[in-house]
């Protein structure tokens, strides 16, 4: 059995989580070269040198206790094929009630994850991502990290922000749709210039959001690995800052965590990425359970 | 130099390596974090000054004990021994390790704790009874403090559980705040990398007295300028930042020792060493 994420207990099954840790290893065309299947491995390793103590969201996550999920078994035979276990297992748990974080994988998997979602028939997607992801095929691909905002858009609201490239044609789209939400640069604090607020982050979305946070919005600064060059992304605090706004304004069903691409060649990227985690957790654990003692 | 007390600038200082090693618990390699700060310590000195820093007067190390030692108690025993030589010498003492353990044997040389206050800077609270079996594992260095008397304070921390800060700040105490106070005794304030950020020093300066002991673990530096330590959490702090609360908090009160801990070398490209050697001159000078 695979070790669970953060916590060196895991919950026999689902059904009694308040949270449920699913590792999607989409690997199909990620950027600079393949190595996302290995990613979920990579971040649950190194989530056990996590300490679960969320000091700045104010709760530990794993008191409750979580459950993580095997990894989705994944065929790439058809596209419909590849994304539907994704989008199956979104619905599922938030039909249940439960929170569910997705350890990707490649950017790609949020066109899984809108499916489940529009089954639903509620939610919209706050993306956070480095590339706009609003191109429409790419490689002979429809389903690939720099289509997959759109995919997602074409079946419920989304709204793309902290992203410092874009191809002409993804803006456009993004412009004609009003999904584009502010770029890195006018989310990044600095002295002098107020950033871009949580409010323009989720603006036309509805009161309840899925989270979709591709690790490449981070600067190379705070997530250093290849692939992730180019300069003017999020700082990790502006990011944390920007999540607990989000977190305050909306009610997030789950959230996503993509685009690490081992080999990495440090263990920085693979700890960021689970701390990360942390933070999502504690944040939902905080807004399902407000005040209360987390302990089982 | 800038920042040092008036009662404590003059003193000559002195430089104990302590590369002991035996609890890392993510990346291995710190027991060659002295040689390495040494390296660099003598080689920075001798090809440019940099504005601000004072020189220190004599590069003379001792090493308190073989790398390969990885006994708790010959380390806390060699190390307390060589910090007291130094302090009978009236000279500044100046650890370098190794692990964040080796605190515990330079504040045994101290014997009168409860006038010296500890302020930590940290990423991790440090602040376990015990850990992976042993209460001398580096997640314990801070408690070891306070289980001596020590008052204590604890700067830019971001990585705890639940279990160490219930036990130390009360049952409850969770950190949203950015300030967590105990009264004591020993008395402690934590003030998180957030805290320290929105907040500022203000609210723990009254709680650091007139003579401290100051313990920086590099793993409190943003990993973007600080790589090679053996432990990374993100959001960290960056080398002015750090600069700052140490010129204001040695401001007016006597520095009574310090260490420089957790470099890695394995994982860094050479800056964390030079930021090390920075650091521990800007002490050795304070």
């Amino acid at each position: 059995m695979a070790p669970p994420f953060l916590t060196a207990e895991n919950l026999p099954d689902a059904t009694r989580a308040w949270a449920v840790v699913v590792p999607v290893p989409f690997d199909r065309c990620a950027a600079p070269a393949p190595g996302a299947r290995l990613a979920p491995a990579e971040i649950v390793a190194a989530s056990h040198q996590v300490e679960t103590h969320d000091l700045e969201a104010g709760c530990d996550p794993t008191d409750r206790g979580l459950f993580t999920a095997p990894p989705l078994e994944l065929d790439y035979s058809t596209e419909d094929v590849a994304l539907a276990p994704i989008g199956d297992a979104v619905e599922a748990h938030a039909r249940a009630g439960r929170f569910a974080l997705l350890l990707g994988g490649e950017a790609t998997v949020l066109a899984g994850s809108a499916r489940g979602l529009a089954r639903l028939g509620r939610g919209g997607v706050v993306r956070l991502e480095g590339v706009l992801g609003c191109e429409d095929v790419r490689h002979g691909l429809r389903a690939v990290p720099r289509t997959a905002t759109r995919r997602a858009s074409e079946l419920l609201p989304v709204r793309s922000s902290g992203w410092r490239l874009a191809a002409e044609e993804a803006r456009a789209f993004a412009t004609g749709k009003d999904l584009a939400g502010p770029t890195a640069r006018r989310l990044a604090a600095r002295p002098g210039v107020a950033p871009a607020t949580a409010d323009e982050v989720v603006a036309g979305l509805p009161q309840d959001v899925w989270l979709a946070l591709d690790l490449g919005v981070l600067d190379p600064s705070a997530l250093p690995m290849p692939g992730n060059l180019e300069p003017g992304g999020l700082a990790y605090a502006d990011l944390t800052a920007l999540l607990t706004n989000v977190f305050a304004s909306r009610r997030v069903l789950g959230a996503e965590l993509t685009g690490l691409c081992p080999p990495t060649g440090d263990v920085l990227p693979a700890f960021v990425a689970a701390r990360l985690g942390l933070r999502i957790l504690a944040l939902a654990h905080r807004q399902r359970f407000p005040g209360g003692d987390g302990r089982r | 130099m800038n920042g040092g007390g008036a009662e404590s600038s003059g003193r000559t200082c002195g430089f104990v390596a302590s590369p002991y090693e035996a609890t890392a618990s993510f990346v291995a390699g710190c027991a060659f974090g002295p040689e390495a700060i040494a390296t660099e310590l003598e080689r920075a000195a001798h090809t440019d000054l940099r504005p601000g820093f004072a020189q220190v007067d004599d590069w003379t190390w001792v090493e308190a004990h073989h790398r390969s030692v990885v006994v708790p108690d010959t380390m806390r025993r060699d190390v307390e021994s060589w910090t007291r030589a130094l302090l009978v010498a009236g000279r500044l003492p100046i650890l370098v390790g190794g692990e964040h353990t080796v605190t515990a044997g330079a504040l045994a040389a101290f014997d009168d704790p409860s006038s010296i206050t500890v302020v930590q800077f940290d990423a991790h609270a440090d602040l376990r009874q015990a850990y992976e079996g042993t209460p001398w594992n580096h997640a314990c260095a801070m408690r070891r403090a306070l289980d001596r008397g020590h008052p204590l304070v604890q700067l830019g921390i971001r990585s705890a559980v639940r279990e160490e800060i219930g036990e130390v700040y009360g049952v409850g105490a969770d950190g949203s705040s950015g300030l967590l106070l105990r009264c004591g005794p020993p008395p402690a304030r934590l003030l998180t990398r957030s805290g320290l950020r929105d907040r500022g020093l203000d609210e723990v300066l009254d709680g650091i007295g007139a003579r401290i002991y100051v313990t920086i673990d590099l793993d409190v530096l943003d990993p973007g300028c600080a790589p090679g330590v053996g432990t990374p959490e993100p959001d960290g702090l960056s080398f002015w930042e750090l600069l700052d609360a140490l010129e204001r908090i040695l401001g007016g009160r006597t520095l009574a020792g310090a260490d420089v801990v957790e470099l890695c070398p394995a994982r860094d490209d050479g800056r964390t060493a030079r930021l090390a050697a920075r650091l521990t001159a800007f002490l050795g000078t304070a």
